[in-house]
């Protein structure tokens, strides 16, 4: 009960005018900031920081907190419309989002998009209040050699639900994690496949990857339709909302996904991407039509979006209750308390319990606030689809650089996105997926690295690998993961065959 | 044309809430940005005959935003601007890579630039030294030191081990039996600092030492939850979690007890009989060839920085004792620390031809 | 009679093949490792090497040599004029953005952008002079302050100007 009073008490910091004014314009500022490519929650709330200085700890971090929350309402925007994420949260979004507005539901994709996201990040605060302590106990348990196995659940999942066939999902995969090793090497401090470029020491940024695929790539397949003069997908634009078809539909994809984003989000170093992509994966597993997956299913847009802001949720576990970032943007947002004199960890609660409560209650505010602003924010970037193609492709190569140089202030990059660009196209000719090695190049890094460290502790040993029955739980899935969807279709191919 | 427009009409409402909001919040502040004409005359007080600084500064902390450097560099303007020893804007922009590589590269390209001020820490001597960055401190223009942090080491609360001591027998014995985790790259400060405390604890199969190196602050995660057996981090990063017992700190590197409260209660490496220091100085560095009028200024403006109550204030509020050096000095203790590091790192095979 | 079938796989699998056998030999060729087991810091990336030769082996046993001949060959007979066009417009956009990459730090971001636009617009909207530089001028101003000042990334300034 004590919970429930400290909560209203948050709740009523949260709902003065003054708060409720920083929520709205983080929320927007995140959207927007979140809808440009290479701009992601991190950006939005390092911006902020100057201006948090001034604040009291509680304004600081709830305006910071709309900005993260605006970003992953606002992230899957280009996704759905231009078919370029604004960060690898988004990612998923694309798959059926994109294919949903060419498909002139446009409308229904941004509507599903804001519910999902809204539903997902709302649940997840009751989570957040129920479950935090077990939670960060429970990702405590993730050594080494539990996130390696983790990561190659999540890679092997998205390989094995590539169109086409596995084959090529594992050749993208392998590619990927080939780009990653590309910088130096944490655990010898050896610099790999450098080339002598100082840009490169740190590794090729997953972002400049994302642009280039789907950005530049997204250009050149827009000439080809620019040349054969073909129409503007949509000129007429309903209200954005979705039917109760669709409703019933998503419900429980929606539910669904909320407590997988979670837990993903809460493990320090996973995310969003790999939270919105395991999501989306389930639900193709679950659903009767998988085939229906990547043509415009609104299952698909709804379940990745749902995780995805409940993965920015759980993101607050480690730091609320241990003082750990987990994650880019909360590694920001713990600066800036560090900044106000406060000191995240597990003595916030019973030490600031104004300012934890206060960004707990915050969080509840602007999913509404965020819900509200953006149905009709939807309603003008909608008519986006209406701008002759002549005019928006060199608009968004133009965003596209912009994003990239604001990711690591380097031209190095440029080159670096042109060759991912004409990469992306000629993937797309030999019919290569693109997602599979995107996300290896997010979580190659960590993976090599978790490898490394679990076999530097064990000595050498990979019994390690089997020790604990999470580990176990994790080789399990991947198991799963790559038989279930061979044995479900040599099974329909019996059925086609005998009926 | 028509998304132009909308580009623009969103723009211009993000400018208009971002206006309100600042000013919302101006009420509480002095002002974020002092105007450089209006209160010209409080500068013209100190000794500078020229009116440097006339335009605003470049302030760069070489990592993301949040870390410790950022901080430091944050939190020298904000001391700067509240008291008023330097009326131009001094935005801080976050250039991150390569252990601070990146920016020390930037750096080269900004020579004789009279804006450009960067923090570093022990960093800018072992990326040079492991052979990370082609260049050193030599290519930048040192203009102070100005604060120190400490390194700590730390085990779970059920760790076997209860002193400093026992973790240097035990590896003594066997260099692969206890697990060192820490949160920067092998070969840096972390990583380092640890060596350097073995070294003088009589410790001698260095290179055979395990260290396992967590980015992205995962490290910290990774001693609660029992991964490694002991974590060697700054004294500041675990303190809250030291004040909950979830973690023990074995040591600190301070010659004498440095902090507050928890903090104090931990012993130094000296006092357990390992006769031995470690600091996490921060400095600030110009680029290299930076005038000497701008120079001159800063020495003379982070001395009387150094000076007041608000850079006292904020000081203690994150942990970092005083270390003020001036310029002279600074540079003969960077020639000195790279001696020693050099020594460190050559030991493991770490130093770059 | 079922359609003929055509992909690229073949040459695909050979592709991949090469490059797994590169990689491999530059994962080889690293620096040793001078703490713990030298070849550490090559061992993930020979995984990967020799993963690529597999999965490059099993796309090639899997495909044959007519259906990516017959691939080739429908490309040929299919393209059009227009395809030709726009892979001209590729090979434009990409000598473009190379140049933009060198201009941007020498001529400021507003420049270089406005330039690199206007190209960009000439080659899709044709010769609509006006409306193309027009819009490539907003794009850069506005893109330039936004960044700027609104979001505290610093984009090249313009050089003389100081702007």
């Amino acid at each position: 009960m004590e919970v429930l009073s400290l909560f209203f008490d948050g709740l009523l910091t949260a709902i003065q005018p003054y708060h409720l004014l920083l929520i709205t314009f983080g929320g927007v500022l995140g959207t927007i900031v979140g809808m440009l490519p290479g701009l992601g929650p991190a950006t939005g709330v390092a911006v902020l920081l100057p201006i948090t200085f001034s604040m009291s700890p509680t304004a600081a971090l709830i305006t910071m907190a709309g900005v993260y929350y605006g970003a992953m309402f606002g992230g899957s925007r280009s996704s759905i419309l231009i078919n370029t994420p604004g960060d690898g949260a988004a990612l998923a979004a694309t798959f059926d989002g994109y294919p949903m507005a060419m498909n002139g539901k446009a409308e229904s994709a941004l509507a599903i998009s804001a519910i999902a996201s809204f539903i997902g990040g709302l649940i997840s605060v009751v989570f957040l209040i129920a479950l935090a302590t077990p939670v960060a106990k429970f990702a405590l348990k993730f050594g080494p050699a539990e996130y390696f196995l983790l990561m190659v659940a999540a890679l092997s999942m998205t390989a094995s639900m590539s169109k086409g066939n596995m084959v090529k999902g594992f050749i993208a995969t392998l590619f990927g994690l080939m780009i990653s090793t590309v910088g130096i090497d944490a655990q010898s401090g050896i610099p790999r496949f450098t080339f002598g470029i100082l840009e490169l020491q740190t590794g090729i940024d997953f972002l400049v990857v994302i642009i280039g695929l789907y950005a530049l790539g997204e250009v050149f397949k827009a000439f080809k339709a620019i040349n054969e003069g073909k129409k503007i997908p949509q000129k007429k634009f309903g209200r954005i909302w979705i039917s109760k078809e669709e409703w019933q539909k998503t419900w429980l994809p929606i539910l669904r996904s909320t407590p997988l984003g979670f837990v993903v989000g809460a493990l320090p170093g996973a995310g969003g991407t790999m939270a919105s992509l395991m999501a989306y994966n389930n639900e193709k597993q679950f659903s009767n039509n998988p085939d229906d997956f990547g043509k415009g299913e609104i299952v698909g847009l709804a379940a990745p979006e749902a995780a995805n802001n409940a993965a920015s949720v759980g993101a607050f576990i480690p730091m609320l209750t241990l003082g750990i970032p987990g994650s880019g943007t909360t590694a920001v947002m713990m600066g800036a308390l560090l900044m106000l004199g406060i000191q995240p960890g597990p003595l916030l609660f019973t030490q600031h319990p104004d300012v934890a409560w206060g960004l707990i209650a915050s969080m509840v505010i602007g999913n509404f606030v965020l819900a509200i602003v953006n149905i009709p924010m939807a309603g003008l970037l909608v008519r986006v689809l209406s701008v002759d193609a002549k005019i928006l492709y060199p608009i968004v190569l133009g965003l596209a650089f912009v994003g990239t140089y604001a990711i690591s202030s380097s031209v190095v990059d440029f080159f670096i996105l042109i060759i991912f660009g004409v990469l992306g196209y000629f993937m797309d000719k030999i019919k290569i997926p693109t997602a599979p090695m995107i996300l290896a190049v997010i979580v190659g890094g960590t993976m090599e690295q978790s490898f490394r460290q679990a076999t530097r502790i064990s000595n050498g040993s990979l019994g390690i690998f089997v020790e604990s029955p999470l580990a176990l739980a994790l080789i399990a899935i991947t198991v799963i993961s790559v038989v279930y969807p061979a044995i479900k279709a040599s099974l329909a191919k019996r059925k086609a065959k005998t009926v | 044309m028509k998304l132009n427009k909308k580009l623009i009409s969103s723009m211009l409402s993000v400018a208009l809430i971002g206006a309100l909001a600042l000013s919302g919040c101006a009420s509480q502040s002095s002002s974020s940005e002092p105007a450089a004409s209006s209160s010209s005359t409080s500068s013209s007080s100190s000794s500078e005959s020229t009116d440097y600084p006339k335009s605003a500064m470049e302030f760069i902390a070489p990592s993301g935003a949040g870390g410790g450097w950022d901080l430091t560099i944050r939190t020298v303007a904000k001391v700067l601007q509240d008291t008023s020893l330097v009326n131009v804007p001094m935005p801080v922009t976050n250039n991150s890579g390569g252990g601070g590589g990146v920016n020390l590269a930037y750096m080269q390209t900004q020579e004789g630039s009279d804006k450009l001020i960067s923090v570093y820490s022990p960093p800018i001597l072992l990326i040079n030294l492991n052979g990370s960055s082609e260049y050193s401190y030599k290519e930048t223009t040192p203009i102070a030191r100005l604060i120190t942090d400490y390194g700590a080491f730390v085990v779970p609360k059920d760790s076997p081990y209860k002193s400093i001591a026992d973790v240097m027998d035990a590896l003594k014995k066997d260099p692969k039996s206890v697990k060192i985790g820490g949160g920067s790259s092998a070969g840096s400060m972390d990583h380092i600092q640890f060596l350097i405390v073995a070294k003088a604890a009589g410790v001698t199969d260095l290179k055979e030492i395990d260290y396992i190196s967590f980015q992205d602050g995962t490290a910290t995660a990774q001693i609660l939850g029992g991964h490694v057996d002991l974590l060697t981090t700054g004294l500041g990063d675990v303190q809250s979690l030291i004040e909950s017992g979830d973690l023990i700190a074995l040591a600190q590197t301070a010659s004498d007890r440095v902090g507050e409260g928890a903090l104090a209660e931990i012993p130094t490496c000296k006092e357990q009989g390992i006769d031995v220091t470690f600091e996490n100085w921060r400095g600030l560095f110009g680029a290299p060839g930076m005038p000497d009028y701008a120079v001159d200024f800063w020495r003379d403006t982070l001395k009387k920085m150094t000076e007041t109550d608000e850079w006292n204030a904020e000081r203690t509020k994150h942990g970092w004792a005083d270390a003020y050096m001036d310029k002279e000095d600074f540079e003969s203790f960077l020639a000195e620390k790279n001696e020693e590091y050099k020594g460190i790192l050559a030991e493991i095979g770490l130093l770059a031809e | 009679m079922e359609k003929q079938k055509t992909n690229f796989d073949f040459l695909t699998g050979l592709i991949t093949i090469v490059i797994g056998i590169v990689y491999g030999i530059m994962s080889y060729m690293l620096k040793r490792s001078p703490m713990g087991n030298p070849l550490s810091p090559s061992i993930f990336p020979l995984i990967l090497a020799c993963g690529m030769v597999l999965f490059g082996i099993i796309l090639l046993l899997r495909s044959d040599l007519e259906t990516t001949k017959r691939a080739f060959a429908q490309i040929k007979a299919t393209t059009t004029a227009k395809d030709k066009l726009s892979h001209q417009m590729i090979f434009a956009t990409v000598a473009a953005a190379i140049i933009y990459a060198f201009l941007f730090e020498r001529v400021g971001y507003v420049i270089a952008t406005f330039l690199f636009m206007s190209f960009m617009l000439t080659i899709t909207n044709g010769k609509k002079w006006l409306m193309n530089l027009l819009t490539s001028l907003i794009f850069s101003i506005v893109v330039y302050y936004v960044f700027s000042y609104l979001l505290g990334v610093i984009l090249p300034k313009t050089p003389f100007l100081n702007i």
